[in-house]
């Protein structure tokens, strides 16, 4: 293992507007508390706010600088959201106008989606590690997460416990593997939470119709509107 | 019949250009009347993940920004057609938002399908068929194959495919149903 201080930039690549805390940016707190301090330096980049801002450059040059950079985004229709897509189309395009940089940057995803299987994340690292090759960057490994609408709200509960600690010994593996010399890449991992699919499902779909009735004052009828076609 | 025909004018290349013609040429010639929107760097906002079009209005985007007129045209059409650069083996992000925000189109509860899988169930009776054709030059064939599989094993009434010759490319579109699809997306 190195000795040498790692710099580690954190990428957020949720879309939501910053009403509510993300799972997202949950999971990049956590990266940070478990990656960041000793040998490694961590910073973080919102590609929402970056883009947002139109501060996408100053935070580029952080990224370009990083010997390891870590995306973590939720899952938009089985790959990258749109905004996410955005941000990594205009990153290419920036460091193909820079010189060459001395060494890749070891690249990692941490990917969340609603639905309960992990697996269907698998798509979204192999778009990640396309992205890495365009960049001279090398994919090392993604996180994916199932089940991702209930973290937030059951973090806490004891049942979770056990997924909340291997979502943390991944992110230990990711700063092992930051400052490791090993030219073999770890396989991507899954986690999808222990919990019953049929009840997982029925309190998304109440979520539904409690935030159209309580938010907005609609019924349950109300939701399945046609209004393009009958 | 309807089709409609969806690209990306951020990468309106030569191989654009040539993909396009085969594209109208086929459609036309199997007896599609045919309207092109093109969506641009600005054209959409990206989705916010608002679900706003679930919750607040069912069934259409809260953001006024051309997206209602593009699902609009989309719905009521027979055949709507995807002209995709293939970008690290996904969608451009122009074309992306078009793709995120057809969220509206379906409802917002989970079910499970005979395979196994989760998706949302279907808002509308039924829907225009789909065909994206993603396009690019010098493509590795790890990021055609990507590309076909995102669509392919996620959405079984759409169809993924790329753009190698116009042969090929004729014959897909020949293939396509001309009635439009119910059942689950």
């Amino acid at each position: 293992m190195s000795d040498a201080v790692k710099t580690v930039t954190l990428i957020c690549g949720s879309p939501k507007a910053r009403r509510d805390r993300t799972l997202s940016e949950y999971l990049v707190d956590l990266e940070q508390a478990r990656i960041g301090g000793g040998p490694v330096a961590v910073r973080r980049v919102s590609a929402r706010e970056s883009l947002l801002h139109g501060d996408c450059a100053s935070d580029y040059r952080t990224m370009a600088a990083s010997d390891a950079l870590v995306f973590t985004f939720p899952l938009y229709f089985f790959c990258l959201p749109g905004m996410l897509m955005r941000f990594l189309q205009d990153y290419a395009a920036y460091v193909k106008e820079q010189p060459r940089q001395r060494n890749p940057a070891k690249i990692y995803a941490v990917i969340n989606c609603g639905f309960p299987e992990a697996a269907i994340n698998e798509e979204a690292a192999r778009v990640i590690k396309s992205f890495s090759g365009a960049v001279g960057g090398e994919y090392r490994f993604s996180l994916l997460i199932g089940g991702g609408g209930m973290v937030l709200g059951a973090k806490d509960a004891p049942f979770m416990r056990a997924t909340m600690d291997s979502i943390a010994a991944v992110f230990d593996q990711i700063c092992g593997d930051v400052l490791s010399d090993s030219p073999i890449s770890p396989q991507d991992a899954s986690i999808e939470m222990r919990f019953p699919k049929k009840l997982y499902f029925l309190m998304g779909n109440l979520g539904w119709r409690s935030a159209a009735k309580k938010e907005h004052g609609l019924r349950v009828a109300e939701l399945k509107k046609r209004p393009y076609r009958d | 019949m309807q089709a409609y025909v969806l690209s990306d004018e951020e990468f309106h290349t030569g191989r654009y250009e040539k993909l396009y013609g085969t594209v109208l040429a086929a459609l036309e010639g199997a007896g599609y009347e045919v309207s092109h929107a093109a969506v641009g760097r600005g054209t959409l906002r990206c989705c916010a993940g608002c679900f706003g079009c679930w919750v607040q209005k069912p069934g259409e985007c809260i953001v006024a920004d051309g997206i209602g007129e593009i699902n609009r045209s989309s719905i009521n059409s027979d055949l709507v057609v995807y002209l995709s650069p293939v970008v690290f083996g996904q969608f451009s992000a122009n074309i992306k938002n078009v793709i995120d925000r057809w969220l509206p189109n379906m409802l917002p509860f989970f079910i499970t399908r005979p395979d196994g899988s989760t998706m949302h169930p279907p808002r509308y009776r039924d829907y225009p068929r789909q065909l994206i054709i993603g396009y690019g030059d010098d493509l590795s064939e790890e990021d055609a194959q990507l590309f076909c599989d995102i669509t392919k094993k996620h959405r079984g009434s759409v169809e993924a495919v790329v753009y190698r010759d116009d042969e090929s490319l004729n014959e897909t579109i020949m293939k396509i149903p001309t009635r439009r699809i119910g059942g689950l997306l």
